[in-house]
């Protein structure tokens, strides 16, 4: 519904409009066709501390000693206004002598009289200093972190890189020096020493290809670190298959490494013993199943099993001291079967029961 | 998941080529350098070996006819050529030259790197994957390329 502002003459509206411009909070300008102040906001004056008199009736460029003499205020009121009705957010930077370095944002409008060809063009002034130097922090800031960032980057790169390469070298120290030495059981611990160091690496990289989460999927990591076992343990004269069957889920990173290192374990047990003599279709078997909170890892072969009158072991039982200080850690417990189609050890987590209450 | 019956082929009845075959293995780490080349040797490979990418380059352009395949490091020198330059040079010299990359960095750059149709193998890496690793890629040349 159209509404009618409360004037009744010229000099009513001049009053009103006057009124209106000086209400206005940002610096506001009126001029005529020649550029010359009609009227100025009392914003204007406060802020470009100039007073009344030497503004009023002076050219824009003049005014406060030609501190708006600015080539591009010139591109906006001589160029593009008298092509165009209006124009918003048009950007001026410029060094006042009384306020110092400002940034402005200009809207300049033309105001065309139907029964008359004289013109107003009204100007008001928006300072952004204040928000250009915190939209420049801001981009620094960003700027700075991206930097940072990338510097992570190519250092996490650098230090993985490090890793790799030394664990690379104790393993081929281990491995070297297993080749070199005539006793049996020093090879046989450098041996060992070395496959614990691949399976540790074998978790580094599974974790460096999730980049950075700490939550990896146990179906591929176990899948990946008995293959990898494979590939290096099993050898031509006694052809091993081995086979993960894996429910899905995800682990700690923290908790993979202990898994991994107990399938390691187990695996090469079982490669040392469960096959004395050559067999055919040799198979190890690695199942890690999951119940809500609860998982079970069971190592199983078709060996010959474990024979209860058999001597200790070369390691003096260390796989199996190894294995139950991680299952400790991992707060599962460790049990054994042995019959004639093989040996199968098992590691289980399993909640504590709820205690019950019990009535007094 | 690998293919269980291609895992036991490939650990337990591996055609080797052998004998007359030479591998250049480029890496400035000496022990790395001796596990891979007892490795290769103990599978009856040719080795021939270089600590660092010009050399390596200078014993590809000299020599290439004799060698068959090169097992390279990417990071050799600080500043100097890696172990991507050594494997460009040696497609420039043969068109189809086995490639394999030993590296410690993630293989993402191997992507943008690496030569077509090479292999990477991370480190750190049990000898037997760069033993599987090159007679894999010599088996695969030999069937393309007719005696």
């Amino acid at each position: 519904m159209p509404t009618t502002l409360p004037v009744r003459n010229l000099e009513e509206a001049n009053l009103l409009a006057q009124a209106i411009v000086n209400t206005i909070p940002e610096p506001f300008l009126v001029l005529d066709a020649d550029l010359r102040v009609l009227e100025a906001s009392r914003s204007f004056y406060e802020i470009f501390k100039v007073d009344p008199a030497e503004t009023q009736g002076c050219l824009l460029y003049a005014l406060g000693h030609g501190q708006w003499d600015i080539p591009a205020l010139r591109v906006l009121l001589e160029t593009i206004l008298p092509d165009r009705v209006a124009m918003d957010g048009f950007e001026v930077d410029h060094e006042f002598p009384a306020i110092g370095h400002r940034i402005m944002l200009l809207n300049a409008r033309k105001v065309l009289y139907d029964e008359s060809d004289t013109m107003a063009i009204l100007l008001a002034f928006r300072d952004v200093t204040e928000r250009r130097a915190i939209e420049h922090e801001k981009a620094a800031l960003l700027e700075r972190s991206e930097e940072l960032r990338r510097q992570n980057e190519v250092l996490l790169e650098e230090m993985r890189h490090r890793v790799a390469n030394s664990l690379q070298i104790i393993a081929s120290i281990l491995l070297l020096k297993a080749r070199a030495v005539s006793s049996d059981e020093t090879r046989f611990h450098l041996q060992d020493a070395h496959q614990r160091v691949m399976s540790v690496a074998a978790v580094q990289q599974h974790l460096d290809m999730t980049d950075g989460i700490d939550q990896i999927e146990v179906g591929i990591y176990l899948d990946k670190l008995c293959a990898g076992l494979g590939t290096s343990m099993i050898g031509d004269d006694q052809p091993v298959v081995i086979t993960v069957a894996s429910d899905t889920g995800m682990i700690p990173s923290a908790k993979a490494v202990s898994l991994g290192l107990i399938v390691t374990e187990l695996i090469i047990n079982a490669l040392k013993y469960a096959f004395p003599d050559h067999r055919d279709q040799a198979a190890i078997a690695v199942r890690y199943t999951i119940d809500q909170d609860d998982w079970t890892l069971i190592v199983s072969d078709n060996g010959v099993g474990k024979a209860a009158d058999k001597p200790p072991k070369a390691d003096g039982g260390l796989g199996t001291t190894i294995v139950a200080a991680l299952a400790k850690q991992l707060d599962a417990q460790v049990t054994m079967a042995t019959g004639p189609a093989g040996f199968a050890v098992t590691v289980a987590r399993v909640a504590a029961a709820t205690p019950l209450l019990r009535a007094a | 998941m690998p293919d269980r019956d291609e895992t036991i082929v490939r650990h337990g009845g591996m055609k080797r080529l052998t004998d007359d075959v030479r591998i250049l293995v480029v890496e400035d780490e000496a022990l790395i350098a001796d596990l891979v080349i007892s490795g290769l040797e103990e599978a009856r490979y040719g080795v021939a070996t270089a600590q660092d990418a010009e050399a390596a380059i200078a014993m590809l352009e000299e020599d290439d006819a004799a060698l068959r395949a090169v097992v390279t490091d990417i990071n050799l020198a600080a500043g100097g050529l890696t172990g991507w330059d050594v494997a460009r040079r040696a497609r420039e010299l043969v068109a189809d030259f086995p490639v394999i990359y030993m590296s410690g960095a993630s293989t993402s750059e191997w992507t943008a790197n690496g030569v077509p149709n090479s292999l990477i193998i991370a480190k750190p890496f049990a000898i037997g994957q760069i033993v599987t690793a090159v007679s894999q890629l010599l088996n695969k040349a030999s069937a393309i390329v007719p005696d």
